[in-house]
């Protein structure tokens, strides 16, 4: 009984939500032309962690779960923010593009803990060819 | 309500054991942090100059090159301890202009592989990136000696990859024992 009132009380503290209402100039998609393919798998399996707008899902505002997507979202962005894209140095995109690639070619990224979850956002064999080839264009265009 | 209660346990329990094999790398590094004192005499020695940094990128580079992650986590991290104390009052305005830039990616690199131990190919990932920083770095201030950037292009399905060495000698970060002849001088960087 102890441990219900322990799950039921943590549940009124909720973690400050990470949305926005526009798109800045600094977005990815302000400097860059993203294709619409790419524009779409990022925003499906990446821009919950690693942009200024995440979607909740209900599920979400469960505790401790909220928490840990917080941590996630907040560590995310330090990487890689999608919103704040435009302010990186020329050298810092080219790294992120770089990178970018890396991870979802290895399949580090989504991380497994959220496709668990978020079975939509699952990389399927051609998302991440289409993925890779952009990222790859886009780092040798920064040179 | 008891049902509600052990479904929320439930998805919670299974949400937070989900994401541990996130944070588990994150304990290694922890782990690394204590054995540091022991490797004291890694960083303690470098000079916070550009010199410096490069020697600290040297050790990088050789550890990798011998496939060992543990020792390029030191090397990383004295790189990174160098990077901060670096003196910087000497620089000229067009110097400073071109280290602000390049010591940022170098900080992010150095900070990356410092944290991946046990994951060498990520850490190789990060040394590519640094290849660069330092081939500029080369470019905008004089090492006193000249380095040279050596090459192999058959790295990343042919993407190719480069990094600088104090000698000729071929010894590959990228690939260690597996292929560690990949490579050729592909040109000597000197300031005069
Ligand atoms: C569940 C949240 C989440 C999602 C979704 C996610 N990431 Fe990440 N990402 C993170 C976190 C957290 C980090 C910090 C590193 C770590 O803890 O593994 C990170 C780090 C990164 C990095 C930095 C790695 C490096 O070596 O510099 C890149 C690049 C990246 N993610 C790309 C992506 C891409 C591309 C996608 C979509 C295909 C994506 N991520 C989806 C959470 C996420």
């Amino acid at each position: 009984m102890g441990l219900a009132v322990i799950l039921i009380g943590i549940q009124f503290f909720q973690p400050l939500r990470n949305q926005a209402d526009e798109v800045p100039a600094t977005h990815i998609e302000s400097v860059y032309a993203v294709p619409q393919n790419v524009k779409a798998i990022l925003v499906q399996s990446c821009y919950d962690c690693h942009s200024n707008n995440t979607r909740y899902p209900w599920y979400s505002r469960i505790q401790p779960g909220a928490w840990y997507m917080a941590e996630h979202i907040k560590k995310g962005k330090e990487e890689l923010n999608f919103s704040e894209f435009g302010e990186y140095s020329a050298r810092r995109q080219r790294n992120k593009f770089r990178a970018m690639a890396g991870q979802v070619k290895d399949g580090e990224m989504p991380l497994s803990s959220y496709t668990l979850i978020h079975r939509n956002a699952v990389l399927s064999p051609e998302d991440k060819q289409d993925l890779i080839a952009w990222f790859g264009i886009m780092e040798d265009s920064i040179k | 309500m008891k049902y509600v209660i052990s479904t929320v346990l439930g998805i919670a329990v299974f949400i937070l054991s989900a994401c541990n094999g996130n944070s588990e790398k994150k304990n290694s590094s922890a782990e690394t942090h204590t054995d540091t004192t022991a490797h004291a005499n890694h960083t303690a020695s470098t000079e916070p100059t550009i010199p410096g940094l490069f020697g600290q990128y040297g050790k990088l580079v050789s550890a990798l090159s011998s496939d060992d992650d543990k020792e390029a986590v030191f090397a990383a991290q004295g790189l990174v301890k160098t990077l901060y104390s670096l003196d910087t009052t000497r620089f000229s305005a067009e110097q400073l202009k071109a280290y602000k830039d390049i010591s940022a990616s170098i900080e992010e690199n150095g900070v990356h592989i410092a944290a991946n131990l046990g994951n060498i190919h990520h850490q190789r990932e990060h040394l590519v990136m640094l290849g660069e920083d330092f081939y500029d770095l080369a470019k905008s201030f004089d090492l006193g000696k000249p380095v040279y950037k050596i090459a192999c292009p058959k790295f990343n399905d042919g993407k190719g990859a480069f990094w600088l060495s104090e000698t000729k000698e071929i010894k590959n970060p990228y690939y260690g024992a597996k292929m560690q002849g990949c490579g050729s001088v592909t040109e000597t960087i000197a300031k005069n």
